[in-house]
Parts: structure tokens; C-alpha cells; sequence
């Protein structure tokens, strides 16, 4: 059975070459896969989905490459239960596609994280996110410690989880918050949100705990080069607190 | 004080990229329109002198930039035929006390998209809903307003 991870390159990707060394530092056999061959994908047992800014944004982040023929394997794939992680940008496109958080018919957007609040800012800041369920609710978090404390960056200007009230409603009950927004001794409060973000979410999950969308780059700290509190020594290229997220990735992707 | 709701275009004069991109998505999708134009508009709330409104706007760069936009003053409070204005529910997102233009109290941004069919004429309000529902709009966090009906 492949192992192969899929690293999608949409136009308007910018965080691919990050992604795809974390994913190989840490094990993963990935490879780029670019969205003039999106047939490649259905040779790949998992899809990462980097951030940046496909299509430009344009209409709104995430939605017209929700609707990219890459896509369509990657909803048939999330289906079948393949594992999808999108990390900020791609985090955007996987709710436009409906796979997080998975609540109503793939295709069909039931969230968003859309504009920063107050203010619609972009920012651009150190962050943690903290796992906020059970480790194994979601395959790619399954090798994490309870309440596993990452390092990201935020980068975006429309990281805010944003739903109608009913569906956030769904979103807590059903355990849907991967992750929140906390301070970098784990304490979880509103002064930890940098965005606004409903529920403090920085990541979701679906129902069947397979698609992972997070808006922080744990990619950005995922080696000590940057990362100002260093896990494992002053080597530059060792790794960081970041790099746990796609240690667990990979591990999910080998089980 | 001369309090007033006024509803302010403001179009790129340059090739809309956005326009052409969802002109292309629609069709993709499999929606007949063959012209998409797309403008922001804005809800204003002015308690500035009207004949000096679309000069207070041209000052502000953060919206304006003379070599990219055309602003315009609509007469009406409600899209045009064949348009679509779309904005995001959650008022915290967007209230902004003025967007910084001397005089206005409160501005609500709304895209607005108007369709066209392949004959010239106004995309039908059944093409203008598909689109909205297919691509335009995220209906999780955005509500929608045609010349006839209203979206939430």
C-alpha cells in the first residue's frame, strides 16, 4: 500500500517548500503534486495542502481552489478516508470544500475562517496552539501527547473561524476543535486569540477525524533556525516544537 | 446634522482579475453567463456635506488609488438588475467606524457581481442564485441581497 504524500501545489501556493521538508525530515515520503496534473494524486495515500494564496483569493480565500480539479480527488479521497491536512491557506480551502468540518455534504461550506476581527487585519505572529481533544479523535494528532502545546506562526488575514450560530453549536459539541489558541505556558483565554477566531479554534477536524485544517504555519517552526525557545539544543536545523505535528502526520500516514 | 444612508460604488478601471476568474469558475461549474462584472460597494453612513462625499472617499488611500478605481454614487439602496450583493453576517467583522473617510459614521463593504448572458442580457434571477449558491457566496458566513429576494 502507498505511503506517498501529496504535497498539492495550487497557483498562488507559497509555503510548498517548508511543508515538503518537514514532511521529509520527519520520515514522510512526499512529493510535490501540481494542479496541471491532478490525476497524480490518486497515487498518493495522503494530501497536504500548504498555504499561501491559490487563485489569488480571489471571490474569497479558498473558494475557487475549492473548486480545482485537484480537488476532486482530494474530497474523494478524504471520503474514502484518506488523510488531508491543510495548513492556512489550505486550511481555508478545505473548509470551502466542505471536508472541515465535515458537517453537511462534501462541496458544501458549512464555516469559514474568514477576516480577522476587529479589524480585518493581517498578522503576522508567534502563537501556540494546544490540542484540544483527545489525541486519537483525529488520526493526525493520534501520536501527540494530551493537550500537546504547538509552536506556529499566524500569517493570514482571514484565520477566524466564522459559522452561523447553530453550527457552531455542532462544531463544539461534536468535537470538532482540534486545536485553540493558548499562551506558551498552555493557558487557554481570550488574550490568546489573535484573530478573533470563534471558539478560539486555530484548527478543525471532520467527524471522522481524518482531514485536519489548521491556520497556523507549525511548518514555519518546525527547526530551531525558527524557533526562539529550542527543543533540542542550539543546532540550527534540529527540530522544533513545529515539527511534532508532522512527526504525528507521518506516523498516521505509516499505521 | 445631516445624517444620511448613502451607497457608493467603487470599480477598478483596469482589468477586474476577479471578474474574469469567476466568470471562468461559473462556467466551469457549468452555469451560462458569458460577462461577470464585479464592483465593492458600500454602505455608508454620512453626516458630511453630499456634495463632497465621492472627494472625501478619493482621499482615503486605503480605499482609493486614482490610477485603479472609479467611484460612483448609486441612487438606489438595492442592487441593479442582474446583480448580486453579497456580505459577511457577522457586523463585528466588518464595522468599522468610517473606514477613516471624514464624515462617515459607519461603512458595511458588500461585493457585488452582475451577470450577463451570451446574448448580452441580464443573467435570470434562477442563473444569479445558482451562482451565488455554487461560488460567489459561502452562505456559513455570508448573506445575500438580489433585486427581488434576500438570501440568508
Amino acid at each position: 500500500m502507498s505511503r506517498r504524500i501529496a504535497v498539492l501545489l495550487f497557483p498562488g501556493t507559497n509555503s510548498e517548500e517548508e511543508t515538503l521538508r518537514v514532511l521529509r525530515d520527519c520520515g514522510g515520503d512526499a512529493d510535490f503534486v501540481h494542479w496541471t496534473d491532478a490525476k497524480a494524486l490518486l497515487e498518493y495515500a495522503a494530501y497536504v495542502l500548504p498555504g499561501g494564496f491559490a487563485h489569488e483569493d480571489r471571490i474569497r480565500a479558498g473558494a475557487i481552489a475549492a473548486h480545482d480539479a485537484m480537488m476532486e480527488t482530494v474530497i474523494a479521497g478524504a471520503v474514502e478516508g484518506k488523510l488531508v491536512l491543510g495548513i492556512c491557506n489550505g486550511a481555508q480551502i478545505l473548509l470551502e470544500a466542505g471536508l472541515v468540518p465535515g458537517t453537511n455534504v462534501a462541496g458544501r461550506a458549512t464555516a469559514a475562517f474568514t477576516h480577522n476581527a476587529p479589524g480585518r487585519h493581517f498578522i503576522c505572529r508567534h502563537v501556540y496552539v494546544k490540542l484540544a481533544v483527545e489525541p486519537s479523535r483525529c488520526a493526525i494528532t493520534a501520536s501527540l501527547p494530551e493537550g500537546a502545546l504547538i509552536p506556529a506562526w499566524a500569517a493570514h488575514g482571514d484565520g477566524r473561524l466564522a459559522a452561523r450560530d447553530e453550527e457552531l453549536e455542532v462544531i463544539e459539541s461534536g468535537e470538532h476543535v482540534a486545536f485553540v489558541y493558548a499562551h506558551a505556558d498552555g493557558a487557554v483565554d481570550d488574550a490568546a486569540i489573535p484573530n478573533g477566531s470563534a471558539l478560539g479554534c486555530a484548527a478543525l477536524t471532520n467527524r471522522e477525524g481524518n482531514v485536519l485544517a489548521i491556520m497556523p504555519h507549525a511548518e514555519r517552526d518546525a527547526w530551531n533556525l525558527n524557533h526562539l525557545a529550542r527543543r533540542a539544543g542550539s543546532d540550527v536545523l534540529a527540530p522544533s516544537g513545529g515539527s511534532a505535528l508532522f512527526e504525528s502526520f507521518v506516523t498516521a500516514v505509516h499505521s | 446634522m445631516n445624517r444620511r444612508h448613502e451607497t457608493v460604488e467603487i470599480r477598478l478601471k483596469v482589468p477586474d482579475n476577479a471578474a474574469y476568474t469567476a466568470l471562468v469558475a461559473l462556467q466551469h461549474l457549468g452555469i451560462d453567463v458569458a460577462r461577470v462584472e464585479h464592483a465593492v460597494v458600500w454602505g455608508l453612513t454620512d453626516d458630511g456635506d453630499p456634495a463632497t462625499l465621492v472627494a472625501r472617499i478619493e482621499r482615503n488611500q486605503a480605499l482609493f488609488n486614482p490610477n485603479l478605481h472609479a467611484v460612483s454614487i448609486r441612487s438606489q439602496s438595492r442592487p441593479e438588475t442582474a446583480e448580486i450583493w453579497i456580505w459577511e453576517v457577522d457586523r463585528d467583522a466588518w464595522r468599522l467606524p468610517g473606514r477613516g473617510i471624514e464624515g462617515v459614521t459607519s461603512a458595511k463593504p458588500m461585493a457585488s457581481w452582475r451577470l450577463f448572458q451570451r446574448d448580452g442580457r441580464p443573467a435570470s434571477e434562477e442563473t444569479l442564485r445558482r451562482a451565488c449558491n455554487e461560488l460567489l457566496r459561502n452562505a456559513a458566513v455570508e448573506d445575500a441581497l438580489f433585486r427581488s429576494s434576500y438570501l440568508t
